[in-house]
């Protein structure tokens, strides 16, 4: 057996952000399972993500917890999915709730590839 | 077979507390046995009277084996679920259950930690999460934001989750086991270096030692051991996600459908609450706890906080040790609530003693805002 995991990271590690579709509910699905969470459906399809998302939430790291420029992200794509992620090449003070981000996978070395997102148009 | 079977039917008889603050030259059995001793000989019994084993611990994944061997229990019925600091509310209903089918007749539910002398017990070392650790996700960053839309949302300001923070010192003020006394300003709260983003050291729990323990008996046995029993009422559990990107809200909990279960079971309102103890792992859970489970309506328990209705001498005495944001916080605070809704059920309270307590509201609150158990004590008056 292929698992839905499997497919789903080596999608991302070519830089592909795809979520299933329920065919049943048409529930839009991540991280990828082989059960709706919803109907309970078992019959669900590898869509492609278009990478446009909006920032639903954040929190800033600081020195004080070893984590300072860093931040985490609760982050919509266009699709329904919400993502646990982080934003990437933008200073944190240009963060805020409801901007628009684009999706990008950064390929690390010795590491899976890593989902994370910038703000829309950033070069 | 409904709900309200369940109502009435088991009782709090009991309770300890053991190397509170700082345990420093003690294991965590033996803080946990000392709180475990002293539950049973305050309901008049013994340890050899137990044969329920409760509870769980962050580290240890056979805890209720392992207590039950340290104490020479060799128990008939067990529950040792773990999903979070408010685990043990969940072993209350258990027991609660245990007793009224006849498993045990003592059930003993007891939690211990040496968690801020930093000898354990710690986490079990967990399995690699694609959709998390690559951005070294912790638990915090759900209060994090959750806080951040709270305050997006309802225009929650920092003044009015520092008003938290402050009514929880105000009550450790007046419990000599609590950590931390000293007077806390609003100055001090704001000034509170900053966590994560908008959460300050003043905004989280302690990191203390401690150990806490209760008995249950069935209602009927309890009147004949204690003068007051504390009879559960209602119980109910919620879950609504682990990683915080599947909650439906982050500003809405599970607490919604916990509370609803309770109240339902209990027979009684938000407004029959006489005292609340609610699991404040940060400053934020005081405010959606207060609104999820009945008290305001969403949006508005900043308000609420800000005008002291939960600090000494307000209308809703909540947290009333100091809570997990002053008086104990060894990883997990469940345990240490049941203590203090008995206590003030009770009546034996002392300085922080909240007037006529006749029902308490205890809800426990795990992982990242994940799962939640509302449970309802009441004196025999509250039937």
């Amino acid at each position: 057996m292929h698992g839905p995991e499997a497919t789903y990271q080596e999608n991302l590690a070519v830089g592909r952000l795809t979520f299933q579709r329920c065919t049943a509910c048409k529930a839009a699905i991540h991280y990828v399972r082989v059960v709706c969470p919803l109907c309970a459906g078992q019959d669900l399809e590898v869509e492609d993500a278009s990478g446009r998302a909006t920032l639903y939430a954040f929190t800033l790291g600081t020195k004080r917890m070893g984590g300072e420029g860093s931040n985490v992200a609760l982050v919509d794509l266009v699709e329904g999915p919400r993502i646990f992620s982080t934003i990437v090449d933008a200073p944190s003070e240009a963060l805020s709730i409801g901007m628009r981000l684009e999706a990008h996978v950064e390929v690390r070395e010795g590491k899976p590839p890593r989902l994370v997102f910038r703000p829309e148009g950033a070069p | 077979m409904s709900l309200h079977d369940l109502r009435g039917r088991a009782a709090m008889v009991g309770t300890g507390l053991a190397g509170m603050g700082v345990a420093e030259n003690e294991t965590y059995f033996e803080i946990a046995a000392r709180a475990a001793a002293l539950a049973v000989a305050d309901a008049g019994l013994s340890l050899r009277d137990v044969d329920g084993i409760f509870g769980c611990s962050m580290g240890r994944l056979l805890w209720p084996v392992e207590l039950a061997e340290y104490l020479g229990i060799r128990p008939d019925f067990c529950d040792g679920t773990q999903i979070g600091g408010g685990s043990f509310e969940a072993h209350a209903l258990s027991a609660a259950l245990a007793l009224d089918a006849g498993l045990c007749n003592v059930a003993l539910i007891c939690f211990g930690a040496t968690t801020r002398s930093r000898r354990g017990p710690w986490p079990n070392v967990r399995d690699y999460d694609a959709y998390l650790d690559p951005y070294n996700a912790q638990g915090l960053h759900t209060y994090a934001m959750a806080t951040q839309r709270h305050m997006f949302e309802f225009g929650t300001t920092r003044e009015q989750l520092a008003a938290a923070a402050i009514s929880a010192r105000k009550w450790a003020a007046l419990n000599p086991q609590a950590f931390k006394r000293d007077e806390l300003t609003f100055e001090q709260v704001l000034a509170s270096p900053m966590v994560s983003t908008p959460i300050t050291v003043a905004d989280c729990c302690l990191i203390t030692d401690g150990a806490a323990a209760v008995v249950m008996t069935r209602a009927d046995r309890a009147r004949t051991l204690v003068e007051r029993p504390a009879l559960l009422l209602g119980a109910g559990i919620g879950f609504s996600h682990m990683n915080p990107s599947q909650a439906e809200s982050l500003t809405t909990t599970a607490a919604v459908q916990s509370g609803r279960r309770a109240y339902e079971m209990a027979g009684l309102a938000p407004a029959d609450i006489d005292c609340l103890q609610v699991y404040d792992a940060f400053t934020i859970n005081v405010l959606l706890f207060l609104e999820d489970l009945g008290f305001c309506a969403k949006g508005e328990a900043g308000d609420l906080v800000a005008r002291g209705e939960i600090a000494p001498g307000g209308r809703l005495p909540l947290n009333t040790n100091g809570g997990g944001l002053s008086c104990v916080h060894p990883g997990m605070y469940g345990m240490f609530m049941l203590v203090e809704a008995f206590e003030q059920l009770v009546g034996r309270a002392g300085a922080r003693q909240a007037p006529d307590v006749e029902t308490v509201i205890c809800h426990g609150n795990g992982g990242n805002l994940s799962a939640q158990v509302t449970t309802i004590w009441g004196a025999d008056a509250a039937r």
